[in-house]
């Protein structure tokens, strides 16, 4: 059963359309990739997910309930998002950072309930000795496991990341992929994440979206989706659909530029 | 399922961050007695010779066989009542107003540098007092009243003319920072061609309250600030959090936490102006305070706001009574505007808290 769902979505920045009336529609718990060129969309549909920016038409429904409807803490209870850029400035810490992702369910006054919630959050990812450290002064790849620990702290139904891996190197990349499929498949959590690694969608990902120049391109299982024939219309480059060990992977050809780039 | 030795792990992490907490809410209790030991001295400081004993011994006649001091005169009551204790409570009000000021403006824009100065808020008030000085005309009586009502109508139009102009584009932080220096140096070049006209009788008056000064405070004055301080605290107070994600991680972060940015950037925003503007219609300028008092604050405390705001009034009130009481006692009888002598106490201690927190990375 689909339970994330976007129906006709539009979104134009004044009158520069970005996307057009995308149907796209999410089972729950599964892992979905939105894949695209640079410029297709793909942040700017994420963002119209959780109401960040609001949709110029078309709405997002969860579980059938029409989320733009409802007030920004509401929507807070069911989106948590990890934002593209991590940078933070000197403030708060990283307990502090996790902490707030609470805020959706909290008042001014933390619980013990939401103190104890952080902690086994930081415990679970790993983040225990970095817990009183300021989060400007972490690495890229921490920061992007405190925000996703911010994220899982908010208690979401649906989990939105943008990018989270781009600027990491492939330990941390690896790593991160990891806990999210963990996450997702112990708390039953629907990610939706906008990648560049076309082989890491591959692998983790339950769902692929493919976006070309504001337009749903194609959607369905890694299989369906990423053919040669659309890796070349979508990014325009030659890429040979490999097995290796079991594992399908992508990989370009030589000259794999083709000669008419979109 | 847990293990019994991840609880006990994650009871460790909670038990920590409560420990942060306490350690916290003390560095408050202690600012709070340091504060009240800095008005006591303020109180007890100057030509009158004041000291703690004696005043016991006026409010607790029972005490004095055991304090061996004798009592205020008459005349030395009226010097604590009606002239030290409310400069002294004016200081402790205008530093914490300027202090959450300064707090709320660098997390609204999430610049360190700012303060509710950097909108143009000070110079709006020098103009108002200025205008009244030039063109007023009223009478010596009135022309005090005049100049404070002037300086809080300009200090709110200022606000006023910086937030229309910025909601024109978002009302996001750098176009507010952006449109709040350039009313500044417009406000600044206006105030310069009033000063430029006015003539040698007006012209002292009005460079007199571009200095900030606590002196000829009433109680009414102390009294109209705190209510002021005491109306707007909660409003910031409650958008603690807020601040917390706008400061440190910015919009897009807290609006996907649930927090309405707009309206509390308007929100915090107008409570700022009305504050400052009661603040600085009352003193005259006392710029550094909004800028340094959060830094020390930060410094000692760290960045969620729930503490920091508190503790960055606490800073402001001890910032600005001591160098009242520093300005008011060094050059006896002569008295330095506490706007001159707060640069003087504030920027020794500000480079020293930035050293030292250099010196403890390396």
């Amino acid at each position: 059963m689909s339970a994330l769902e976007l129906s006709g979505l539009s979104f134009s920045y004044r009158q520069h359309p970005v996307f057009h009336s995308i149907c796209l529609s999410v089972e729950e718990g599964h892992f979905c990739a939105l894949l695209g060129s640079n410029g297709a969309g793909k942040t700017t549909l994420l963002k119209c997910v959780n109401h960040l920016l609001r949709p110029s038409e078309g709405r997002v429904l969860w579980r059938g309930m029409d989320t733009g409807r409802l007030t920004m803490r509401e929507r807070a209870r069911i989106y948590g998002y990890v934002p593209q850029n991590t940078q933070a400035r000197a403030g708060l810490n990283v307990f502090e950072t996790v902490l707030s992702g609470r805020l959706p369910h909290m008042g001014h006054r933390a619980s013990p309930a939401d103190v104890n919630e952080v902690s086994s959050l930081l415990e679970e990812l790993g983040l225990a000795e970095l817990a009183f450290r300021p989060l400007h002064q972490l690495s890229g790849g921490e920061r992007q496991r405190v925000l996703i620990a911010r994220a899982l702290a908010q208690a979401p139904e649906v989990l939105l990341l943008d990018e989270p891996i781009s600027s990491l190197d492939l330990r941390y990349q690896y790593e991160i992929m990891d806990l999210l499929r963990r996450v997702s498949q112990e708390r039953g959590l629907t990610v939706v994440a906008v990648l560049h690694d076309l082989n890491m969608a591959v692998e983790y990902a339950d769902e692929l979206a493919l976006l070309k120049a504001g337009q749903l391109y194609a959607k369905g299982t890694p299989r369906q989706v990423l053919t040669e024939q659309a890796v070349e219309d979508v990014f325009g480059i030659r890429m040979e659909l490999m097995t290796i060990k079991g594992r399908s992977v992508l990989l370009p050809v030589r000259d794999a530029v083709a000669p008419s780039s979109p | 399922m847990p293990s019994p030795e991840q609880k006990a792990r994650t009871t460790s992490l909670s038990g920590r961050y409560l420990a942060l907490r306490a350690r916290k809410r003390l560095w408050l209790c202690l600012a709070v007695l340091l504060l009240l030991a800095a008005a006591l001295a303020a109180c007890c400081m100057g030509v009158a010779d004041l000291t703690p004993g004696r005043l016991l011994a006026t409010w607790l006649p029972p005490l004095r066989p055991l304090l061996g001091s004798a009592p205020l005169t008459e005349t030395e009551q009226n010097v604590l009542l009606m002239l030290r204790l409310p400069r002294v409570a004016m200081a402790v009000v205008a530093g914490a107003g300027l202090g959450c000021t300064g707090t709320v403006m660098q997390a609204i824009t999430g610049n360190a540098m700012a303060s509710p100065f950097t909108t143009g808020l000070s110079n709006a008030a020098a103009l108002g007092a200025a205008l009244v000085v030039l063109f007023g005309g009223f009478p010596v009586y009135l022309q005090e009243s005049a100049m404070v009502l002037a300086a809080f109508i300009m200090t709110m139009l200022c606000a006023a003319l910086v937030y229309g102009i910025s909601s024109l584009r978002g009302l996001g932080p750098e176009t507010l920072v952006l449109t709040g220096i350039a009313l500044n140096y417009l406000f600044s070049a206006v105030n310069s061609s009033m000063q430029y006209i006015a003539n040698e009788q007006q012209l002292p008056a009005i460079i007199h309250w571009t200095f900030g000064s606590l002196t000829g405070g009433s109680w009414w004055d102390v009294a109209i600030m705190a209510l002021f301080l005491a109306a707007v605290y909660p409003l910031f107070a409650s958008r603690a959090w807020a601040m917390n994600l706008m400061s440190s991680n910015g919009d897009e972060s807290a609006a996907a936490l649930g927090v309405h940015v707009r309206n509390t950037r308007l929100v915090l925003g107008v409570g700022m102006a009305f504050l400052t503007a009661s603040v600085v219609s009352f003193t005259g300028i006392i710029g550094f305070v909004g800028l340094v008092a959060p830094h020390i604050a930060r410094f000692l405390m760290g960045g969620d706001h729930r503490y920091l705001l508190p503790f960055s009034a606490l800073c402001g009130s001890i910032l600005v009574l001591v160098a009242d009481t520093v300005g008011r006692v060094a050059f006896s009888p002569t008295t330095l505007p506490v706007g001159i002598v707060v640069s003087y106490v504030g920027v020794p201690l500000f480079l020293y808290l930035i050293l030292r927190e250099r010196w403890g990375r390396a």
